[in-house]
């Protein structure tokens, strides 16, 4: 021993079993900011590929004002990996430009433009390098029966033709699906030869950069350089936000999002670690106190404890880097065959460097955050503690315990609860903590909800829609279609826009949708007022929430000369609402009595999981012509990645919070019942029964519970309303009510842990010989 | 050479009715090696004297000139560290680190003053104290005279201008009480060492150079003779 600090070391070895709930929330505190943050990086890097599947590896589209000689010498610097010259027309089918008289879009590119878009891979053939060639999306084959090298007509809006030999076939996109519609691909000559005469056709210079430069500053250079104005160059900004370089006010709202998660993370362990310090530091006020009758300065403790923590963070910050590294192996191992379509790029055995980093910073600044108010009190510690011998472990009782209310144990149980009254605001408070994130959190799944709209249970894969919105789909078709066995659910609704009713003698515009059961049921999720059973018998009407809707339910809407009662009003509707106009649903019977069309403008169908290409094909067929087709299936699947991505985030993070509440409430529990188990001895020694102890100890539980909830509740529901005021109410109209299921989850939660908690220590004191709990230090 | 002056030293606990006055105006001083002994009842000061003697409690008034250096003029930090290079401290029950062995116990002192333990100071003092075979045991390792031996040990190590003993022999059967008393006086001799001892055997202030007596807080010199 060359040091008095070498102390630390020798009486960590020996206290090791005492230290060993310290040193667990030490583990737990690095394990959940490494999960934390592992898990969030894996998804990042699952996200960042996935965009670039999607939407390409690129960083920035220059549009005009470079030549291709700019091109070239940009393609030259340093910071530029991959560039290439790209340009599209007709993407929205809003142009005659026809194959066969059916519309198509059209696009032209470089070879090296179309290696950063992993995504889109040739099924057959190739690029079209040569002059007189185009390549297509594979739904053409279908569309137009062609195969690789037929010759295709293309014919402009402006009356020409020209014939082109097809070279290959590439992955279809969902716009195209959507739109029914096909794509051509030219090389960027032919492209620029054939479409530079028409709007909107120019040519823009995309670049990617190399992973880890300053792109802003790139960005600045380049457009300094070629004398570009702001909106010229524009951003991925799904890559770059991914990449972390974004300056996209959403991205930056989520990365403080992170910051702030972070920030819980960090209090929550630091609370948890205060309470476990302090609690270390009160069981040796004696030694402490001998400490400072032998010399030891306040700044001497002080880092004397502060070294203690920080030791113990030498084995607990590695083996909860470790923990938290494994269990994001095993949930991304879960994810990639859980959910393979979205999560399969999701790395396998992947090491996050900002989750080791983060943990290891956020361990050992929380143990010496943490550290500070034992340090502090361990330096207060008079050294009279230790000459007089009466350094108790426990503060002195300010006042007896109330014995008239409860029986004894109980009664002494509260007391240990509430005695100090610092201790017990530091203890509920705690809990409290948990409470109010458990509800702020919680008013994310709301949002959640409205937020991300393939979710929605309404969304069909498949549509076939009357071109011309009337009522022209006959409803037999739907009854056919149901009897496809890839088919999950069909429905149709017929559509009548811009009926003039009024409403309170007030002239209205409407657009009057009908519904079936189906979308009854799914109505009925989204009820923000009124009877629905009404509306779905044909006798009332359900209108959609918008902020500047006159209809009230309640209120009679007249239309086509019959006044029918507004039944209820839905948050949520499928089809876009125009701003001025009310949409309106009712049945379908009331629907034929209102317009006397029976047909129906669309029939939507789900699918059952699984292969439906072929049913896809089948229910064309069984259409036949004279319809409009809308395949949803590649952008629903695109938007349920994304919903699922957000569920692991919100869901996790719940997780997060309620085994945080668990393990404090379980670690505090223990830490006051060992604080006081020389009194526990002596309560035995002089009869008090393993029951009534347990009894004892469960009282001073629940009272903390109880404290905290109350606590919690008084804090967090008004936090719960005011974000979902601002994120739900404000934006969808739904009211706020009181959050009473994720209160029963976290109560449920809290009441468990509160057993748990009780059930261990109590364990621990009757197994205890009483001799052993009386001399127990 | 006078090395311990205590002047006026009262100390009141508590407020009203309830207060209680524990120390009333001690005045005494001790030469260098001299070795003094204090008796009195259980509750009737002692204890407060010699924690105030060794600025582990503040008294309510008065003065305590250690070496010539007024103890509580000095800030919380400096009298802390003027404390463990100048005062010894012996414990009734010990109060050695159950951590650390005799040796690593007797050089701890040294250790927070940032000092590096002589060597061969410390084989010397192991050697007199008679824990030299001893050395590397463990507190719990030890019997109860052994464990006040090793504290004897620690409480000299710094070579202080005063030892503070409070009943150092309570704890000990009366062959360990002697060897332990034994043990104080050769030191007090050997090293011209102040002790001031608290005791509750009046046997044991035989050997004593002054005797005190502490009654309802008053101080009073039984006798004896400085050195």
């Amino acid at each position: 021993m060359k040091h008095y600090l070498d102390l630390v070391g020798i009486s960590s070895k020996v206290r090791r079993r005492q230290s060993r709930m310290t040193r667990l929330c030490i583990v737990l505190a690095v394990f959940l900011v490494t999960a934390i943050f592992g898990m969030a990086d894996m998804e990042i890097a699952n996200q960042r590929r996935q965009a670039v599947q999607q939407y390409g590896s690129w960083h920035a589209a220059i549009k005009g004002g470079i030549s291709e000689e700019d091109g070239t010498l940009l393609s030259a610097w340093p910071e530029v990996v991959r560039s290439g010259w790209y340009g599209a027309k007709n993407s929205r089918l809003g142009d005659d430009f026809t194959v066969d008289g059916r519309r198509v879009a059209v696009c032209g590119c470089d070879q090296s433009w179309f290696e950063m878009f992993p995504g889109i891979s040739y099924q057959a053939g190739g690029f079209p390098a040569e002059s007189g060639t185009v390549s297509m999306t594979e739904n053409a084959k279908t569309l137009f029966g062609i195969q690789l090298e037929d010759t295709i007509t293309l014919s402009f809006p402006d009356g020409a033709d020209a014939s082109f030999r097809v070279t290959g076939f590439f992955s279809d996109t969902s716009m195209m699906l959507e739109q029914d519609g096909a794509g051509l691909l030219f090389n960027s000559s032919d492209y620029k030869r054939y479409f530079s005469r028409f709007e909107n056709a120019e040519m823009w210079y995309y670049i990617e950069l190399t992973p880890f430069c300053n792109m802003q500053r790139v960005f600045r250079d380049i457009r300094q350089q070629f004398g570009l104005s702001e909106d010229q160059l524009g951003q991925n900004p799904k890559l770059m936000g991914l990449s972390g370089q974004s300056n996209d006010p959403y991205m930056h709202m989520l990365y403080s999002t992170a910051a702030v998660l972070a920030l819980l993370v960090t209090i929550s362990g630091v609370l948890m670690m205060t309470g476990s310090l302090n609690s270390s530091v009160a069981q040796r006020t004696e030694f402490f106190g001998l400490l400072r009758c032998l010399g030891a300065t306040p700044r001497q403790v002080r880092r004397f404890v502060r070294r203690e923590a920080l030791g113990w963070c030498r084995s607990a910050v590695p083996l909860g880097l470790l923990a938290g590294t494994a269990v994001v192996w095993v949930l991304c191992g879960i994810l990639r065959v859980l959910v393979p379509n979205y999560f399969s790029t999701m790395p396998r055995f992947g090491v996050s460097l900002a989750a080791l980093v983060s943990g290891s910073v956020v361990g050992v600044l929380t143990v010496l955050l943490a550290a500070r108010t034992p340090a502090k009190r361990a330096a207060e510690v008079s050294p009279l503690a230790a000459a007089s011998g009466n350094a108790g472990t426990v503060q002195a009782a300010k006042r007896a315990a109330d014995t008239r209310l409860f029986r004894v144990e109980t009664a002494l149980g509260i007391h240990h609860a509430v005695g100090s009254r610092r201790n017990f605001t530091l203890m509920a408070g705690s809990f409290a903590f948990s409470i109010v994130l458990f509800l702020s959190f919680s008013a994310m799944i709301d949002f959640m909800h409205h937020a991300v709209n393939p979710l929605h249970p309404s969304r069909p894969d498949f549509s076939i829609i009357s071109p011309d919105e009337s009522c022209s789909v006959p409803v037999s078709m739907a009854g056919e279609i149901a009897r496809n066995p890839a088919v999950a659910r069909v429905y149709g609704h017929s559509f009548a826009p811009l009926l003039e009713g009024s409403y309170n003698g007030q002239p209205v515009r409407v657009n009057l949708f009908s519904y079936e059961k189906n979308q009854f049921r799914w109505a009925r999720q989204s009820r923000l007022s009124g009877d629905f059973d009404e509306a779905e018998e044909g006798r009332g009407l359900l209108y959609a929430y918008g902020a500047d809707s006159v209809l009230e339910t309640g209120g009679f809407l007249t239309l086509g000369g019959y006044a029918l009662p507004v039944s209820g009003c839905v948050t949520y509707s499928p089809y876009e609402r125009e701003p001025g106009i009310e949409t309106v649903f009712c049945s379908e019977e009331l629907f034929h009595q209102l317009t006397g069309e029976s047909g129906y403008t669309a029939i939507d169908v789900q699918f059952s999981r699984g292969e439906t290409d072929a049913a896809v094909a089948e229910i064309r067929a069984l259409a036949g012509e004279g319809y409009r087709f809308s395949d949803r299936r590649l952008s629903n699947r695109e938007g349920r990645g994304a919903y699922y991505s957000v569920v692991l985030f919100v869901y996790g993070f719940l997780a997060v919070i309620a085994l945080i509440a668990v393990f404090h409430i379980v670690n505090s529990i223990a830490l006051s019942v060992s604080a006081r188990m020389r009194q526990y001895g002596a309560m035995r020694a002089i009869g008090m029964s393993g029951k009534q102890l347990t009894r004892m100890v469960l009282a001073e539980a629940l009272t903390y519970a109880c404290g905290g909830f109350t606590l919690g509740i008084v804090l967090g529901v008004p936090l719960h309303w005011l974000i979902f005021s601002k994120v739900v109410t404000f934006q969808w109209g739904d009211p706020w009510m009181l959050p009473w299921q994720p209160l029963l989850v976290i109560v449920l939660v809290m009441l468990g842990a509160v057993l748990l908690a009780a059930a261990a220590p109590a364990r621990r004191i009757r197994s205890l010989s009483i001799t052993d709990t009386i001399s127990a230090e | 050479m006078e090395i311990l002056n205590v002047q006026g030293l009262c100390k009141t606990y508590g407020s009203g009715a309830a207060q209680v006055r524990a120390l009333q105006n001690a005045t005494f001083s001790l030469q260098r090696g001299e070795f003094a002994a204090i008796v009195g009842d259980s509750g009737s000061g002692k204890s407060t004297l010699l924690s105030c003697i060794g600025g582990l409690d503040t008294p309510t008034s008065g003065k305590v000139f250690l070496d010539g250096e007024d103890l509580f003029a000095l800030p919380e930090e400096r009298r802390t560290i003027f404390r463990r290079q100048n005062i010894g401290f012996i414990f009734q029950a010990f109060h050695l680190i159950p951590e650390l062995n005799v040796e690593q116990n007797m050089v701890f002192p040294l250790l927070l003053d940032g000092q590096r333990p002589e060597q061969s100071r410390v084989d010397e003092l192991l050697e007199v104290l008679g824990l030299a075979d001893r050395r590397l045991h463990l507190p719990c390792e030890l019997s109860g005279g052994q464990q006040q031996r090793a504290a004897i040990g620690r409480a000299l190590i710094t070579h202080p201008a005063v030892v503070l003993a409070d009943e150092p022999t309570g704890n000990l059967d009366s062959k360990s009480s002697r060897d332990v008393m034994e043990l104080l006086l050769r030191a007090s001799r050997r090293y011209q060492q102040t002790v001031l001892m608290i005791t509750h055997n009046l046997n044991l202030t035989a050997s004593a150079d002054r005797v005190f007596r502490v009654q309802d807080g008053v101080l009073t010199d039984l006798g004896g003779a400085p050195v």
